[in-house]
């Protein structure tokens, strides 16, 4: 097996566990920030969120169509410098459509969401990633390239 | 492990957790060597295991962090235990546990019928002993009904009653549990019920009892038999007889049902001494057993006394709670009402409008209208006494109608059941129909608008503008043919409301139009039932519709009632005004501000000149400009998505200042204000609830609405921009 396709499989306990996600966006020369409910696609190239169509979040991912999520184990004791992983995926965002299949992908996670997800005034958001940066051990980073 | 299914015979008295407070007392029963109903109890244990299989824990997590419960009305609290209840309705107990279930009461019961009752830990213990929080359901026969009436009685652990008393009962998602009891059905000849120590003398005793089962009398729909019996020897110090013995429940295929009792079974009493004298016998056993007063359910079959329940004494201390939990009413008693609503009170309350309306104010002198603006508020305050002893229970018609049409059709909405009820010809829509067709004739005709404009209205128009008047001007809203015929204009200046509303991205959403039209849900719902039960389904919905529809008309009639009340107070204010005028010209007599009281003395004394009161106007509070809430959440009330510019409603008056496409921004919205609403593009309100006046107009609008925004007038200014979410319940705020 090659040390990237270990490197990410590795990470798939981590994206199954974890149901937040630190959502950041841009516009302009601004940053924002958000904890989205996440799920990602079993080859984790995609992972989806949710959200209500109203909001900032919503327009600053339409406006500039990039995004990037962290997702972490961090536990909130000093513990975590060592034990903690964190892990940043960068990537292009779309709306995608609500699918039977993707609402199966989104809901098996998240089964309380269920009304949110299908709710004509939310989307659907796709993070295509990129790449995967993974922090652990306090200071040890290693990129994953996904194109 | 722990037991799912626990008998009755292997009851320890360890286990309360597991079984619940109502199967320890009737183990506790059994311990005294007294008959109980052969039963068994499904374990607290297996209500987790279906909440967590399930995710129905997160679910009712997500549902209870929707607001504040300290923030929420008790409207707002059936509104969260009515879509609980749909999540246990719509979620199947997973197939090993039913399983599990299904094989511990097979054997016991087959099909026997059966109580399911439900059976809390703490529910019944001396502090938290209260009456009607969780379900109980009679007469269930069959593993798989009684399977699916254990889901029942675990969502009842979420009642709107229940939610009430969250704080007494401890009510946590993580830690509390249900219990549920099956228990054999007796079919006895008498029931009744015994209060150990009677709560208005501590020396005695009350037995009260019926023939047949118990439930019409625990209902309240049937008068007992009632003995006060001497605590000490057991001695009957009182018998009272019942005005009649009309009625008896019996039991039918599915349920009870409640029938004329056969004559010669009226005229016997359902006690002889000798059974008096062992259930006080009985009673006493089992307060020192408990070692307190108790409210006992017995019934006698075959000549042997059992004891169904025995809990602590109710004592309802918080009079708003006990007034809640008294709106729950049985069908038999809300046709009463209803009756009493329709052909009583209504009529009794336009005929006084009516005749306050021939009153000639003018022809009176000062102390003469004095007297009746006294007269008039207190009419006025006797109408909302009854408004709120009378027509608010009968309020709740719609919502049993609401509970029935879910346990039978199971909708993934639990707010379906209103499109059978919208549409029922509330007053406040016939008036706003009247309304449109006035803003019609100015759309069309533009040479009438202008016109109208420049106040030279005539023909038809004035005509009708005169027929509105004498209709519909009693409100206490349009306080003038001026401004009710500025309202017109704008109304007419605005998209003709035919047009469909903005409906966010409507084609994604399956809408339940798609489920078929109202006739088509109504087939559904009726022939949900069996044929000897459709009479009954579409009596049901017919006071669902009643219910609905007086709700909202209620409110007319009595605002017509305010209304003559304010006109007795304008009169003697325009009296006023020409006093203070009189006295000094350079006075502007704004007379609004004159309290009743000033008027009052002014009226009773030539020479008083009044003092103005100081109205703070909402509007004045300080606004804190470093923080600003920019998105909140709320209930949703009328489906839909809009953006629109914020019309914030401090006073009535603000009513007029509403431009067409704006969003309808108040603290409680009722009928006589909802003239306004076919101007609007969406509404937002602090009073929360899917069944307020606001949700019920916006629904008949098809307009989006959010309910239960705190301080919605606070948070939200004149000019925000808003966006509407009426699918999530979000409103989102843009401040320019």
């Amino acid at each position: 097996m090659l040390k990237s396709q270990r490197l990410k499989e590795s990470l798939i306990p981590l994206m199954k566990k974890q149901k937040l996600a630190v959502l950041a966006t841009c516009h302009g020369d601004g940053t924002y920030t958000n904890l989205v409910g996440f799920a990602a696609s079993e080859d984790l190239a995609s992972i989806y969120f949710v959200t209500p169509v109203a909001t900032r979040k919503y327009s600053y991912l339409t406006g500039s169509g990039k995004a990037s999520m962290m997702i972490d184990n961090r536990t909130n004791t000093s513990n975590d410098f060592k034990d903690a992983m964190a892990v940043n995926a960068n990537g292009r965002v779309v709306v995608a459509e609500k699918t039977a299949e993707l609402k199966k992908l989104y809901i098996e996670k998240h089964p309380y969401l269920k009304d949110f997800l299908e709710s004509p005034s939310s989307a659907l958001i796709r993070l295509d990633v990129d790449r995967y940066i993974i922090a652990s051990s306090f200071q040890n980073v290693v990129e994953l390239d996904m194109t | 492990m722990k037991r799912y299914v626990i008998d009755m015979e292997e009851i320890e008295t360890g286990c309360l957790e597991l079984i619940g407070s109502k199967a320890l007392s009737l183990h506790k029963v059994m311990n005294e060597d007294l008959q109980v109903p052969p039963f068994t109890c499904i374990s607290t244990a297996a209500y987790e295991r279906y909440l967590d299989s399930t995710h129905i824990r997160d679910s009712i997590i997500m549902e209870l962090s929707r607001k504040d419960m300290a923030d929420m009305r008790w409207e707002e609290m059936w509104d969260t235990s009515l879509r609980i209840r749909n999540m246990f309705l719509n979620t199947a107990i997973p197939g090993e546990l039913e399983k599990e279930l299904l094989s511990g009461i097979r054997e016991l019961f087959c099909e026997k019928p059966v109580v399911v009752r439900s059976s809390a830990p703490g529910e019944d213990s001396g502090n938290t002993s209260f009456a009607g929080l969780h379900e109980s359901y009679v007469n269930v026969r069959g593993a798989g009904p009684i399977i699916e009436h254990v889901r029942l009685v675990w969502a009842s652990l979420w009642s709107d009653a229940a939610l009430l008393y969250r704080e007494e009962l401890g009510l946590d998602v993580g830690k509390s549990g249900m219990a549920v009891i099956i228990q054999e059905l007796m079919e006895g000849q008498a029931s009744g019920i015994i209060f150990s120590r009677s709560p208005n003398d501590n020396e005695q005793m009350i037995i009260e009892a019926v023939h047949g089962l118990n439930k019409g009398l625990v209902d309240g729909d049937l008068e007992p038999d009632r003995w006060t019996i001497d605590r000490k020897d057991g001695a009957i110090i009182d018998y009272q007889e019942p005005s009649g013995r009309e009625k008896i429940v019996h039991l039918v295929e599915k349920g009870t049902v409640l029938e004329s009792m056969p004559d010669e079974l009226a005229q016997m009493v359902p006690l002889d001494e000798r059974e008096v004298h062992r259930l006080y016998q009985i009673a006493m056993i089992l307060e020192r057993c408990f070692e307190g007063p108790q409210d006992i359910e017995w019934t006698i079959k075959d000549g042997n006394i059992y004891v169904l329940q025995s809990r602590p004494i109710t004592t309802g201390k918080d009079e708003e709670k006990v007034w809640y939990l008294s709106l729950r009413r049985t069908v038999d008693d809300l046709q009463k009402l209803r009756r009493r609503v329709e052909h009583e009170l209504i009529p009794e309350m336009i005929s006084d409008y009516l005749a306050l309306q021939t009153v000639d104010l003018q022809g009176m002198d000062d102390s003469e209208l004095g007297r009746e603006i006294l007269r008039r508020k207190e009419l006025y305050e006797s109408w909302k006494q009854r408004y709120t002893d009378e027509f608010i229970p009968f309020a709740h018609g719609m919502r049993l109608f609401a509970q029935v049409y879910n346990d039978v059709i199971r909708p993934s909405d639990p707010y379906e059941f209103m499109e059978l009820l919208s549409g029922s010809g509330l007053l406040s829509m016939k008036r706003n129909e009247e309304l449109k067709r006035l803003a019609d004739m100015l759309r069309q005709d533009t040479a009438l608008m202008d016109r109208v404009k420049n106040d030279k209205a005539e023909g038809a128009f004035l005509e009708r503008i005169e027929d509105f008047a004498q209709n519909y001007m009693h409100a206490g809203i349009f306080k003038s043919r001026e401004e009710l015929v500025g309202h017109i204009v704008e109304l007419a200046s605005g998209p003709d409301r035919k047009e469909a509303v903005k409906r966010g991205r409507e084609e994604k959403y399956e809408e339940r139009d798609k489920e078929g039209d109202k006739g088509e849900m109504e087939n559904r719902f009726i022939s949900a039932f069996s044929d000897s039960e459709q009479a009954f389904a579409r009596e049901l919905l017919d006071m669902g519709r009643t219910s609905y529809r007086l709700r909202d008309d209620d409110n007319i009639h009595l605002g017509r009632i305010e209304h003559q009340y304010i006109v007795s107070l304008n009169e003697a204010r325009d009296r006023i005004a020409i006093r203070v005028q009189g006295f000094d010209t350079n006075i502007n007599a704004n007379t609004n501000d004159y309290s009743e009281n000033e008027i009052l003395k002014a009226l009773n004394d030539d020479e008083y000149l009044p003092v103005k009161g100081s109205l703070k106007r909402e509007e004045d509070k300080a606004l804190d400009i470093k923080e600003h809430v920019r998105q909140i959440q709320g209930q949703p009330a009328g489906r839909g998505l809009v953006t629109g510019i914020a019309r914030v409603i401090v006073d009535k008056q603000d009513l007029f200042k509403v431009r067409s496409g704006e969003i309808l921004v108040c603290d409680a919205i009722d009928p006589n204000m909802t003239f306004v609403v076919p101007l609007v593009s969406g509404i937002v309100e602090r009073r929360g609830g899917m069944l307020i006046h606001g949700a019920i107009i916006a629904r008949e609008y098809g307009i989006p609405c959010v309910t239960g925004i705190p301080d919605a007038t606070g948070i939200i200014r004149n000019g925000d921009e808003l966006t509407v979410d009426g699918y999530l319940g979000i409103v989102t705020i843009r401040r320019k």
